[in-house]
């Protein structure tokens, strides 16, 4: 996976960041990522003031159909789902990359003991490691938040946790590929410590694939906390995350006689998706330009 | 080949006995205890007491652990603590619905994927190539719990088309079955499409600028016999990778597609183990998954060896 | 009314009536009762149908028209969906949720019967009867019952069942029902079918406690086994469980021996859920057809399509949202009384019910209790609302948790009452935990406390409670200050004592005397709030013939039949 190669001196990296940036700048697949990303991180920072109403207001009509002073209808309390979605990204935006953050923080340092030691530490982390990778993220998940009772924090803990070992596991294999090459042969040679050569020499060689994980950790942590707040885990209300509008209007959308009231749940669904398709898409022009 | 197997088991042996101890653990995090949880709210403090020393969940932490892993090595997974019954007779049946699921997801996705793959590849970068990237990056990001919901109400409760409720009645024939479970994968495989695309895309593409293919070109074979015989064997393999990686996840993780279309899968299980403290129930079930998990991803190590001769049994790395 | 009926009434009146007869029957013609009260409570007391109609007649009512059981004539299998699974084990005895108590009961059968308007029909017994005091009731049994195991039933069979609900060491759940009212020694056989229950105190109610409103009760051999009731059928019911996988179903074949001669049905398939919209999907497509609990919040779908009927029971079922009295900043009864008034019950009952449901006026009297007095419905009222937050100090508001999990409409509920209280500046932070851990931790109950777990030690919160046909439990167990499940930790000894007597009276005069006492009290310290009273819904399909609603979520089928 990683293709960089030795360890340049320091202004040649600098000039290999600059072309990196040059190339994610020109990169229309990258672009399209950040402006869908970019607009949902506006709403949901400026929401509250540019949505037409209060998105806690129940004084509507319940079960309003999209069209007129409710542009995407109400909801079964009478709330506007239009301001509800253009406000519905604040939570996910806070627990996801929290918890991505902690996972590739703690998923990158149990990558560099293990791929800088190797012998009985590796082994014994790894297998930790392959046990943990045996279950479901979902019911790992389940199961902790049912211990340790849903909130933001644990919330942002629980997901940072589960996703160490899968981000270990990407980190391990970049350090193997580094710690053969020379100039970590040297700092052992010099008889650096091994931190210093884990943290100072390793590490910044094995950003790129980092860089990359991180993205496309942050995509699934978007979908993990989705599916927890749906099963009553996650976000809770009166929040009005996307997942849990979904949550909260999913049993109404079987009402045939009432077009199925489908625009509680399709939009804040369309919502969700279209964010991590921004993500992804963020994802796929930072790992193409390090590829090159 | 021998040593390869044999190293092999004795690690997933480890694996599966760290993985035992986690699970353990974790359950003792649980709040509550299984009695106040079976008999609710209202029920008297006295026979909760008395329903956990039936059960034996009052019983020292390590006693418990001891017995049980003593009683899963001996093909005994114990009896649920909340049904009073034995695990394996629950279990059983669910894990084989959740393998129906699985495989039905399979069959239908394996194929579809492979070939917008490989189409993919050979337009690369043409409409049809966008189309199907596109696609598949668009349906993968839709949760699973939103695309079922839609499945269900819109083939299920306007068109009435298919059964909106996985669980086949009884008596109801192998295609029958396939028929109930039609939706649930359907779900699935918009959650799969683009992942595996992706990577039959990708390992097309490099197959193609490989150095055999060209040699197979020049040697004068067609484009139909060098598609067959050498890429689709290169598009196959990433798939492996991913079908086996996805396998825990498809037997265990789909407590909400289990949940929404009332299927009586492993998932479900585990789920309302964990949420009435059920601890046999829930450990059995973890490390059924877990041992799935390690049987399917051995299975795929053996396939890509197979398939790909360029790859020997070496260390386990 | 004929010359001989007449005869036989005031016949009845002066030699076999007993006080408590008597007193109901000059109730009746006083007016204090209309004829549905009169009903409940003639049933109630055991007066036979012979008695009741010449009443009816004697006063110029409509004669008394027992519903004839409507028979459709083709049988079939019924598919039933059933939310949610049993959560353990099918000793009747033990059954605490809705999956196991709509499973065994199906099979199953009491000494009486509560219907879905209230009134007690004979079972397993003919007829029942108290001593003046109503503290010993007499059972008479139907004679030539079997059980599913072909043995028949005798006043042993009775006894045993009953020693059983009321030790309190079998585990049995029925125990809170029975609390102060029977112990095990209070079980007597008279001879081989009359049973006759002496009571540690007088309980005018007491026929509800043995009929499905204590859905534990169903009559089992004296040699029953624990654990057995899933393996083995035998109850007395039309249908014999047959099969029962824990979290997917169960099946049920009729029972040729049954005392009621053949069910309709040629037997009725039982399919679990765990998730409201997937089982009103399945009747909607037409896998299941009859679901035997729906909720408008999330079965809406149900309520406007013509090819469902809706079956509905009034019901004392209710959401309590207790305040903790004894604490900061609930504690003063005018800010309980604010939260109170901030409410639009009118239009939650709108919204969450679409008015399936009775308002709730801060009391335990559900009106389908006739023992309640109407006093005047509180209303929104938001000026009185901040004078009393200003008068307790609290203009500026305060900042609370409020604890509820997550089911039915209870999260919706929680964000109404959220919005509802910052208009008299409360802020309120939401704190919706799974049921598990909303039910977890100790309760150890008084003199030892409350123990810790969240739904009695929380500063406010919103808890789901069962209906009873009589209102003791709650206030007995929610509102006494030793009270198991007192929520609101309320603590009063003139309320005490004003609910012992009520408890205590057998005549509706006095009862109401002191419901009327009890509820101005309760008004004015308003200890919990009680937004409405929901009525039981069942749904099904329109080719489901002679079902209706159980104001406790029981499905009973043995008349049941398809078109």
């Amino acid at each position: 996976m990683s293709t960089i190669a030795s360890p340049a001196a320091g202004s040649e990296a600098r000039i290999a960041r600059r072309e990196t940036l040059r190339q994610l700048l020109r990169s229309p697949t990258f672009l399209t990522g950040a402006a869908i990303v970019g607009f949902w991180v506006f709403c949901a920072v400026f929401g509250f003031a540019i949505a037409p109403h209060d998105p806690q207001d129940q004084s509507f009509t319940p079960l309003l159909r999209p069209g007129g002073a409710h542009l995407l209808g109400t909801d079964n309390l009478g709330r506007d789902v239009f301001s509800r979605v253009l406000v519905g990204a604040g939570d996910i935006l806070k627990v996801a990359p929290l918890a991505t953050l902690l996972g590739i923080a703690g998923g990158t340092v149990i990558g560099l003991v293990t791929g800088y030691f190797r012998g009985l530490v590796d082994n014994v982390i790894s297998r930790i490691v392959d046990a943990w990778l045996a279950l479901p993220v979902i019911v790992i998940a389940v199961t902790a938040l049912v211990a340790l009772g849903a909130s933001t924090i644990t919330l942002i803990v629980v997901i940072g946790v589960v996703f160490m070992p899968i981000v270990s596991r990407t980190v391990r294999a970049a350090v193997l590929g580094e710690r053969q090459l020379e100039y970590v042969q040297a700092a052992r040679l010099r008889g650096e410590r091994a931190p210093y050569a884990m943290f100072v020499e390793i590490l910044p060689n094995v950003m790129g694939p980092i860089i990359v994980e991180a993205t496309v950790r942050l995509g699934y942590a978007i979908f993990t906390v989705a599916g927890l707040t749906f099963l009553g885990f996650g976000v809770q209300p009166p929040s009005p995350d996307w997942a849990l509008q979904i949550s909260d209007g999913y049993s109404l959308l079987n009402d045939t006689a009432h077009q199925g009231n489908y625009w509680i749940v399709l939009f804040p669904g369309m919502a969700v998706a279209s964010l991590v398709i921004g993500v992804n898409l963020i994802a796929d022009g930072i790992s193409r330009a390090l590829e090159r | 080949m021998a040593r390869f197997l044999a190293n092999r088991l004795a690690l997933s042996i480890v694996t599966l006995f760290i993985l035992s101890v986690i699970v353990f653990a974790a359950t003792q995090l649980l709040p509550g205890d299984v009695g106040r949880n079976v008999l609710g709210p209202f029920a008297d403090q006295k026979s909760v007491d008395l329903f956990n020393h039936q059960v034996g969940a009052d019983r020292p932490l390590l006693v418990q652990y001891g017995d049980w892993i003593w009683k899963f090595l001996h093909g005994d997974m114990g009896r649920s603590l909340q049904y009073q019954v034995s695990v394996w007779s629950l279990l059983g049946p669910s894990l084989v619905n959740s393998l129906k699921l699985a495989a039905e997801a399979f069959v239908l996705v394996v194929p579809l994927s492979i070939l917008g793959g490989v189409a993919a590849a050979l337009r690369r970068g043409r409409l049809a190539d966008r189309a199907i990237t596109i696609t598949g990056l668009s349906l993968t990001a839709v949760p699973e719990f939103v695309s079922a919901i839609f499945l269900i109400v819109a083939f299920g409760v306007f068109l009435t088309w298919l059964p909106v409720n996985a669980q086949w009645p009884q008596g109801t024939g192998l295609v029958g079955q396939m028929r109930y479970l039609l939706l649930p994968s359907l779900a699935l495989v918009m959650v799969l499409f683009g992942y595996i695309a992706r990577m039959a895309r990708h390992g097309t593409i490099e197959a193609l600028s490989a150095d055999y293919t060209r040699t197979a070109y020049l040697n004068g074979l067609g484009t139909t016999t060098v598609i067959g015989r050498h890429v689709l064997r290169n598009a196959l393999l990433p798939t492996i990778a991913v079908v086996a990686t996805q396998t825990g996840y498809l037997i265990g993780g789909l407590l909400v597609i289990e949940k929404l279309f009332n299927y009586n899968g492993i998932g479900q299980r585990i789920y309302i183990a964990a949420q009435n403290k059920d601890v046999t129930m829930l450990q059995s079930g973890v490390l059924l998954v877990g041992v799935v998990y390690l049987v399917a991803t051995f299975i795929a190590d053996l396939l890509y060896s197979v398939l790909n001769p360029r790859i020997r049994f070496g260390s386990v790395e | 009314m004929d010359k001989e009926r007449r005869r036989r009434y005031e016949q009845y009146r002066a030699s076999v009536a007993g006080p408590v007869e008597n007193t109901l029957l000059d109730e009746f013609g006083d007016g204090e009762l209309d004829r549905a009260e009169f009903l409940r409570r003639a049933t109630m007391f055991g007066l036979s149908a012979s008695v009741i109609g010449a009443a009816l007649e004697a006063l110029g009512h409509a004669p008394l028209a027992f519903a004839g059981t409507e028979r459709g004539t083709a049988g079939g299998r019924l598919r039933v969906g059933c939310i949610p699974p049993p959560a353990h084990g099918l000793d009747p005895h033990t059954y605490a949720d809705t999956g196991s108590l709509v499973t065994g009961n199906i099979a199953g059968e009491m000494l009486n019967r509560t219907t879905s308007t209230g009134t007690l029909v004979p079972e397993l017994a003919t007829s029942w009867k108290s001593n003046a005091a109503a503290t010993v009731w007499t059972y008479e049994l139907r004679k030539g019952v079997k059980f599913q195991t072909g043995q028949e039933m005798t006043a042993d069979d009775v006894v045993a069942t009953f020693k059983r609900l009321v030790d309190p060491n079998s585990g049995s759940q029925a125990l809170s029902a029975y609390k102060g009212v029977l112990s095990p020694a209070g079980v007597q056989k008279v001879d081989k079918d009359t049973v006759a229950f002496h009571l540690d105190a007088p309980t005018g109610g007491f026929p509800f406690l043995t009929s499905s409103t204590t859905y534990q009760a169903i009559i089992l051999p004296a040699n029953y086994q624990l654990g057995t009731f899933e393996k083995t059928p035998q109850a007395t019911g039309a249908f014999k469980l047959t099969s029962y996988t824990p979290g997917v179903g169960a099946t049920y074949q009729p029972f040729e021996g049954w005392w009621g001669g053949k069910p309709a049905l040629d037997g009725v398939d039982l399919k679990y859920f765990s998730d409201d919209a997937a089982v009103v999907s399945a009747l909607l497509g037409n896998q299941i057809d009859l679901i035997n609990e729906v909720h408008v919040a999330t079965g809406r779908a149900l309520f406007n399509n013509p090819n469902v009927q809706i079956f509905s029971a009034h019901g004392a079922t209710h959401r309590l949202v207790p305040m903790l009295t004894d604490a900061p900043p609930f504690n003063d009864f005018r800010v309980r009384q604010a939260v109170a008034l901030s409410l639009d019950r009118v239009a939650i009952r709108k919204r969450l019910f679409n008015d399936l449901a009775d308002l709730g006026n801060d009391t335990p009297f559900a009106p389908v209790f006739p023992s309640g007095v109407k006093l005047p419905q509180r209303h929104k009222d938001i000026r009185k609302a901040r004078q009393l937050m200003a008068a307790a100090g609290k203009s500026r508001g305060f900042s609370v948790d409020l604890t509820t999990y997550k089911a039915f409409e209870l999260p919706l509920l929680a964000q109404i009452i959220q919005r509802s209280v910052k208009e008299i500046g409360i802020r309120m932070n939401l704190k919706i935990l799974t049921s598990t851990a909303y039910y977890a931790g100790s309760q150890l109950g008084p003199p030892k406390g409350w123990g810790t777990t969240p739904w009695l030690n929380t500063p406010i919160n919103i808890t789901d409670w069962g209906g009873r046909a009589i209102p003791n439990v709650y206030l007995t167990a929610s509102l006494k200050s030793k009270g198991v499940w007192n929520a609101s930790h309320y603590s009063n000894k003139r309320f005490d004592s004003l609910a012992n007597s009520y408890i205590g009276s057998v005549s509706l005069k006095d009862q109401r005397k002191f419901a009327r006492q009890i509820e101005l009290l309760l008004q004015h310290d308003t200890p919990a709030i009680y937004p409405y009273f929901y009525f039981q819904l069942g749904g099904g399909a329109k080719r489901v013939r002679g079902y209706h609603a159980d104001p406790q979520g029981l499905v009973y089928l043995s008349h049941t039949s398809l078109a």
